[in-house]
């Protein structure tokens, strides 16, 4: 079991708002074909964590359940949300219909933006100004022993969930699978904050596509990144590893596709993986069934 | 030799001006986390000019050769200066105490920069550079929207004049285009700017694992230097494609931020391996353009 400073983290309120989807009319894809594309903000009724990446019509960016934004700045990455909410906080809805109602932090993709689970018919009371609230935890989150590595994004009881164990000094992390940091793409050097910012897993390479098994990954899945060190931004560092959790679909624009959230980075000897096929948060958290 | 459809292109004027120094008050966080004030990006650069080694600048990060400048009037407006114009077409200096001079386009630097501006850079000869002010109103008759090398529709040409693509010494053997470049880079180090569109701004070399630097042979780039990006295409949003090249000239130094780097202009791309980069240490654009 790791061992955390969980007692000496603040615990603090964060708000945000259910986001309208837009529309922008016909886009350029890679390959110069046009797409309307749909799948981000609002209430996705049909996908959720879980669910494959790959394969919903005309989807591009797609994010699970339902999509909240900060108001408190101009801009939502400017939020309290955007850097204090993490993976598992619970959220609850404390405004209109589905007022009371709880659900749990499942991520965040910049440009949408927050992104909640809510049960079924929670998502049937929900509408596209309603007020959620985060309990946000997680901020300052660090493994005893493991001082340097680097954990976003993951309140305390996610990160005791995942499976992680010690060994030979190392942490060990089940996860999907095991990628090439050359192929990522988009939100990579975007700005030295790990906390706000997503970025893509390509999947405007068909030969890559295919060797990685890109359309195979499933919302919520938990993967390793290899070469790249996400502490401090997003980039290369031959030999460290970087742990993420998918939070949006496969994309045809150019250098995007599935969107990582960093959740653990270090330099080279601290993090190793092991492969498990059920590392996803919908299991880890407890709101997806594993199928038998 | 190879033909051109220049005889084809519209030209326009476009207006812009000379834009300020970008920097961060706050600091910019590092790859490995240390505090950093950056300097280079905007304004006029006196001591940093194209043929110039790109790295050892004091504080330099992403730093720009030449002058920056930026569109005039709304978003719109000044997107159109950015993605219309091309390197190799003449500014001409239309107020201030330089009036009446001219000088010449050598790339656009655009991607999280500080302030999240997007520059074109101009070279001006170091008469006029000494009586360049903030705020000196250009004009540019633009000539690079539509441009085709003959024979080669499949091969994309991005941000630059007739005289640029004529001028680079590239030759038409045998179904290929062999085109001289100072360096070869491999995709495993790009970064920052996948995902943005070919037509403006920039995409990087890293330069946060420093053993990259000697290994590629990073140290010895000079601002302008043509560069053959391998496995990188940039038909129309810049991405990883194996078997593709992407022709770019250097437009920043380097970065210590996390993804960011060695900023390249993107010029010519094509996915399917008609692009062949020949190795030229006479590959930069102060020979190709016959600048001051």
């Amino acid at each position: 079991m790791l061992k955390t400073n969980k007692d000496r983290l603040i615990e603090t309120a964060v708000e945000g708002v259910v986001q309208p989807a837009s529309g922008r009319g016909f886009s350029v894809m890679w390959d110069g074909t046009p797409k309307n594309s749909i799948g981000t903000a609002s209430i996705n009724y049909t996908t959720s964590v879980g669910d494959p990446v790959y394969k919903w019509a005309d989807a591009d960016h797609v994010e699970p359940d339902v999509t909240i934004q900060g108001r408190d700045k101009t801009s939502a990455s400017d939020c309290a949300m955007a850097s204090l909410a993490c993976i598992g906080n619970a959220a609850k809805v404390v405004s209109g219909d589905a007022k009371g109602s709880k659900g749990v932090f499942i991520g965040r993709h910049a440009g949408a933006d927050d992104l909640v689970w809510f049960p079924d018919e929670v998502k049937e009371k929900l509408t596209l100004d309603d007020r959620v609230q985060i309990r946000s935890k997680g901020v300052g989150l660090q493994i005893e022993g493991f001082e340097d590595v680097k954990v976003n994004k993951c309140s305390p009881e996610f990160l005791e969930k995942i499976g992680i164990e010690v060994k030979d000094g190392k942490l060990v992390v089940p996860v999907v699978a095991e990628l090439p940091g050359y192929i990522l793409g988009a939100g990579i050097g975007y700005d030295p904050n790990i906390e706000t910012v997503d970025y893509d897993i390509q999947s405007t390479c068909p030969e890559t596509n295919e060797e990685f098994n890109i359309a195979g990954l499933r919302l919520g899945d938990i993967i390793a990144i290899h070469n790249h060190y996400d502490a401090w931004g997003r980039g290369r560092y031959e030999g460290s590893v970087t742990i993420g959790v998918i939070v949006h679909g496969w994309s045809d624009f150019a250098g995007h596709g599935p969107g990582v959230n960093p959740i653990l980075a270090a330099l080279p000897g601290k993090i190793e993986t092991r492969i498990d096929p059920d590392s996803n948060i919908g299991y880890i958290l407890g709101i997806r069934e594993k199928p038998q | 030799m190879i033909k051109t459809n220049k005889d084809k292109l519209l030209t326009l004027a476009f207006q812009s001006e000379i834009v300020p120094a970008q920097v961060v008050r706050t600091y910019q966080a590092t790859w490995d986390g240390r505090a950093k004030m950056c300097i280079g990006v905007g304004g006029i650069n006196y001591n940093l000019k194209t043929g110039m080694e790109i790295f050892g600048w004091a504080n330099g990060d992403r730093a720009e050769p030449g002058v920056s400048t930026d569109g005039v009037g709304n978003d719109g407006q000044k997107n159109g200066y950015r993605q219309k114009t091309g390197v190799g077409n003449k500014v001409q200096v239309t107020g201030g105490d330089a009036k009446g001079d001219y000088g010449t386009i050598i790339g656009k630097h655009g991607y999280r920069l500080p302030g999240n501006v997007q520059h074109v850079l101009v070279h001006f000869n170091d008469d006029t550079l000494d009586n360049l002010n903030i705020g000196d109103k250009l004009k540019v008759k633009a000539r690079c929207i539509g441009l085709k090398i003959n024979g080669y529709d499949d091969v994309m040409v991005h941000s630059s004049s007739p005289e640029l693509i004529e001028s680079m010494g590239i030759e038409d053997v045998k179904g290929k285009l062999k085109v001289p470049v100072a360096l070869e880079v491999p995709a495993k180090i790009v970064g920052a700017g996948y995902g943005t569109q070919a037509h403006s701004s920039h995409i990087d070399i890293q330069t946060c694992y420093p053993p990259d630097i000697k290994e590629y042979g990073l140290d010895r780039l000079r601002f302008g230097d043509i560069v053959a990006l391998q496995d990188v295409g940039s038909n129309y949003g810049r991405h990883y494609y194996r078997g593709a090249t992407t022709i770019g000239i250097v437009c920043s130094g380097p970065s210590e931020i996390s993804g960011q780097g060695i900023g390249v202009t993107t010029i010519l791309s094509n996915l399917e391996g008609k692009v062949a980069p020949v190795e030229s240490r006479e590959a930069n654009l102060m020979n190709i353009l016959e600048l001051e």
